[in-house]
């Protein structure tokens, strides 16, 4: 499957979607102008990843993904999105998938420390909550 | 005393609403502000602009034969910045923002943060922007309650204004 990179501008985050390495990151700031074009791409992408893997593997006991999110800035506007990416990894994990999430933050007031505590609890899948 | 910081009346587009608040954060920075504060400034600022934007974008054709103009401005007062945002809405969509801001305002913070992840989870599969997600993380991130009127304009349309403080607590 090809992989995806969309380089980050002032204000929409740097993507990373490395299939072969089964590795997603996501790194900047994210309040894209139009947040919609902007991730709808990106998650038909990773939907086809997660179909083609849920038809193509028999089990997934071993198999491992790593979600990167090293966000300085997220709007409230991008967070339904991003938890659309990690809806479409939970479909691994359900199977037995190991999804590592690492999610990094400045500090403990920060908003983003929050964001990642909320979006982890909605979409059950634990969170590695780690300090830049 | 209030300082006015920013003002700004007219429709928005995005660069605009971008360097209004670089100028908003070039103006901080030189006040020695920490960073926390700062960042609260920001969520606050950008949720209140992107309201205004995102809205009067929608209805913006209706508007612009009524001479009506969205305005933003930032006052420094001693407790903090307030954070003020007007724009016209339809009559039709007063009611319901009516409710979930009075809904808003009545919860605590922890009532708040399970209403947020619930508006997150409902909102995750419609296909629009999720209403009220950007106005719960105002008061989340504040933690102070948003003011806020409504002025008839005609038969179709109000004046609605949004009002919060933003302060180092």
């Amino acid at each position: 499957m090809e992989n995806l990179f969309i380089e980050s501008t002032e204000f929409s985050p740097k993507i990373i979607f490395y299939t072969k390495n089964r590795k997603f990151e996501l790194i900047g700031i994210s309040r894209p102008e139009d947040v919609i074009a902007f991730y709808d791409s990106i998650i038909y992408k990773v939907e086809n990843y997660v179909n083609k893997m849920l038809s193509d593997e028999s089990s997934f006991i071993g198999f491992k993904f790593h979600l990167k999110f090293d966000l300085s800035y997220m709007n409230s506007a991008s967070s339904k999105y991003i938890l659309q990416i990690l809806d479409h990894f939970k479909q691994l994990f359900k199977q037995g998938a190991e999804i590592i999430v690492d999610w990094y933050y400045d500090d403990i007031d920060d908003q983003i420390f929050e964001d990642g505590e909320d979006l982890s609890d909605v979409i059950k899948i634990p969170f590695n909550l780690i300090p830049r | 005393m209030e300082n006015n910081i920013v003002q700004y009346k007219g429709f928005l587009d995005y660069s605009l609403l971008n360097k209004l608040l670089m100028d908003f954060i070039t103006y901080v920075k030189d006040k020695n502000i920490e960073n926390y504060y700062l960042k609260k400034l920001q969520i606050v600022m950008v949720e209140m602009l992107e309201n205004n934007y995102q809205y009067t974008h929608r209805i913006e054709e209706k508007l612009i034969d009524e001479n009506l103009e969205p305005e933003f401005k930032i006052l420094r007062t001693e407790e903090g910045f307030k954070v003020i945002a007007s724009n016209p809405i339809l009559i039709e969509d007063a009611d319901l923002l009516k409710f979930h801001l009075e809904n808003i305002n009545s919860l605590g913070a922890d009532q708040l943060k399970v209403l947020y992840k619930e508006t997150l989870k409902g909102g995750m599969h419609i296909k629009k922007n999720n209403a009220g997600t950007g106005l719960i993380r105002i008061i989340k991130v504040s933690k102070n309650k948003i003011k806020y009127s409504f002025r008839k304009i005609n038969n179709k349309l109000l004046y609605y204004t949004l009002e919060t403080l933003v302060n180092p607590k």
